[in-house]
């Protein structure tokens, strides 16, 4: 249904699919109040029902090449969903610049930061979208330096931080005040010793094989995690994948209540 | 003898001293023990490499990481595609969670394929990054139609003319999915496309460690055939290889780190059962 385009054609297919698009967005601001409800039900609904249909209906054809009527229209489904988060991306920097923008303007508390934010923004997107389109060295350069100098390793050192929290908190909370805390401290104990070759190396000398090879402190860890780790974990995902179900459906079937499903359209 | 509070700081020089001496300065370390995901991960890539019915097929290497999981990831993304190359094995790398990991997955890829001989379009192909919202419409559409559904490769050249992709266009004509995360985003490859075409589809996950214990079913289950756990994943398969890199070297810090939080653990310990005893002599 749709085709990748290329030099004129695309310019062409970006300006007709903008038009066309503020055309539907102002036809949709036309639409009265009591309607908007119904309609935004029928669209979820019939979203949801697309993709449950191509899912659930019987396929056909060569084994290698099982169809159903619908599934030839997953692709365009696709490009429609992709189009759809672009505009909710859109969104999201419009709706995120015009606030620190008002606070740089009003220099309300902390208006500093904001504009750190939108130079920074701004700086990014000319550095790696630029990066792509424009030859010039000094764009590469600006590139090189917001991203790899900057981006990439204040990211790497935020992230890196949490090693000295767990470090604080291990010390100061990881307390054996009950039997519980006890068994949680020492099975965190195997699987760290078990996880680092320091660790492995404690019980090397006891014999990889026969019934002694479970003393090795590396197959206690293995063993915690496969034998007692995951089938908590399994346990945890069946109730999330019930609960997600139940959520899916409400969505779906529009029934959801509370925050941003009952305000007025 | 009391065991006095530390202050935070103090913990936090420790720690920084722990981490960056053994990056510094060589300390010697014994090799670690090859832990059975690490086993599976190796023999999953050499079983699909001479397969007859899957070594020619294309592998998708999907980087899902950003800067601040680079230790981890990226010293897993380097040992497992110098083994990906080192079976002259046909490869496309993608990315749907993290913008970063288009770059971080793409240049690495550039400069080991650019050492093994491997060239871009012919050996392998970055299809770029994709928005995570619709990922799961996407890799709907890729099972029967992964030209018509990712469209262009980073450059923005369609990948029907890309030569690399000529024999590759639906799930069939895959052979592995390797996950690198910072996130349980492998979940989306097994639920959409592992199962999809007429036979299933290899996939390991390397995942940082916090996230390996949510996989381990996974590993149980079969959906998964191997797994690197972390940076100490990386270390083993780079033990396995015989091709020591940054996982190796780094390896010591994270063996000392960890006996660093265990003997603070116990310290902590002791100097609550210290207290404890002080607070039962004074009511007495």
């Amino acid at each position: 249904m749709f085709q990748v385009q290329h030099g004129a054609a695309l310019y062409t297919h970006l300006a007709g699919a903008a038009v066309v698009s503020v055309i539907l967005f102002f036809a949709l601001t036309l639409v009265p109040t009591k309607l908007r409800r119904p309609l935004i039900m029928a669209v979820t609904f019939a979203a949801g029902l697309f993709y449950a249909l191509e899912f659930f209906w019987p396929v056909s054809g060569p084994e290698s090449d099982q169809k159903n009527f619908l599934t030839s229209y997953i692709k365009p489904f696709s490009d429609i969903t992709t189009v759809l988060q672009s505009f909710a991306l859109g969104l999201g920097v419009y709706s995120l610049v015009s606030i620190h923008l008002r606070k740089v303007a009003r220099t309300q508390s902390g208006w500093a930061y904001s504009l750190v934010l939108i130079v920074s923004m701004i700086v990014m997107v000319i550095a790696h979208i630029g990066k792509e389109y424009i030859k010039a060295p000094w764009v590469h350069q600006l590139n090189e330096f917001a991203y790899s100098g900057l981006m990439k390793s204040l990211d790497a050192t935020m992230f890196s931080i949490i090693a000295f929290y767990i470090v604080s908190a291990a010390y100061r909370a990881f307390r054996i005040r009950s039997t519980e805390a006890t068994i949680l401290l020492v099975s965190a104990g195997i699987i760290m010793l078990g996880q680092v070759a320091i660790g492995q190396a404690i019980t090397n000398a006891i014999p990889n094989e026969g019934l002694t090879a479970n003393l090795r402190v590396e197959n206690m860890a293995n063993w915690i995690l496969k034998k007692v780790n995951s089938p908590a974990i399994m346990a945890i995902d069946f109730g999330l994948g019930v609960g997600g179900l139940a959520t899916a459906l409400r969505l779906w079937l529009s029934l959801e209540r509370g925050s941003y499903f009952e305000e007025e359209l | 003898m009391r065991i006095p509070q530390l202050d935070r700081r103090v913990l936090y020089l420790l720690l920084a001293l722990v981490v960056s001496i053994p990056l510094l300065v060589n300390v010697p370390l014994p090799p670690p023990a090859i832990t059975p995901p690490t086993k599976s991960f190796y023999e999953t890539i050499e079983t699909v490499s001479t397969d007859p019915k899957t070594k020619d097929k294309l592998v998708i290497i999907s980087c899902n990481f950003g800067s601040g999981t680079l230790a981890e990831n990226l010293s897993q993304l380097e040992a497992t595609l110098n083994h990906i190359v080192s079976k002259r094995m046909k490869f496309a790398i993608f990315a749907f969670n993290d913008p970063q990991g288009r770059d971080l997955g793409g240049s690495t890829a550039q400069r080991i394929a650019d050492k093994a001989g491997y060239k871009y379009g012919e050996d392998w192909v970055n299809w770029g990054f994709r928005p995570p919202q619709g990922i799961q419409s996407l890799l709907k559409a890729m099972v029967n139609d992964l030209h018509g559904a990712l469209g262009t490769d980073v450059k923005g050249t369609k990948l029907s003319t890309i030569p690399v992709m000529a024999n590759y266009k639906k799930a069939d004509d895959v052979g592995l999915i390797i996950e690198f995360a910072a996130a349980d985003t492998v979940k989306y490859w097994v639920q959409f496309f592992q199962r999809a075409g007429t036979t299933p589809i290899a996939t390991l996950f390397c995942p940082t460690s916090v996230m390996a214990n949510e996989a381990y079913p996974m590993l149980e289950t079969g959906q998964l055939q191997g797994m690197l756990v972390g940076l100490k994943g990386a270390n083993e398969f780079e033990t396995v290889m015989k091709r020591p890199g940054f996982a190796t070297r780094a390896s010591a810090s994270l063996s000392y780190s960890h006996l660093l939080i265990i003997l603070l653990i116990i310290l902590g310990n002791v100097g609550m059962i210290q207290d404890r005893k002080r607070q039962q002599g004074a009511t007495k």
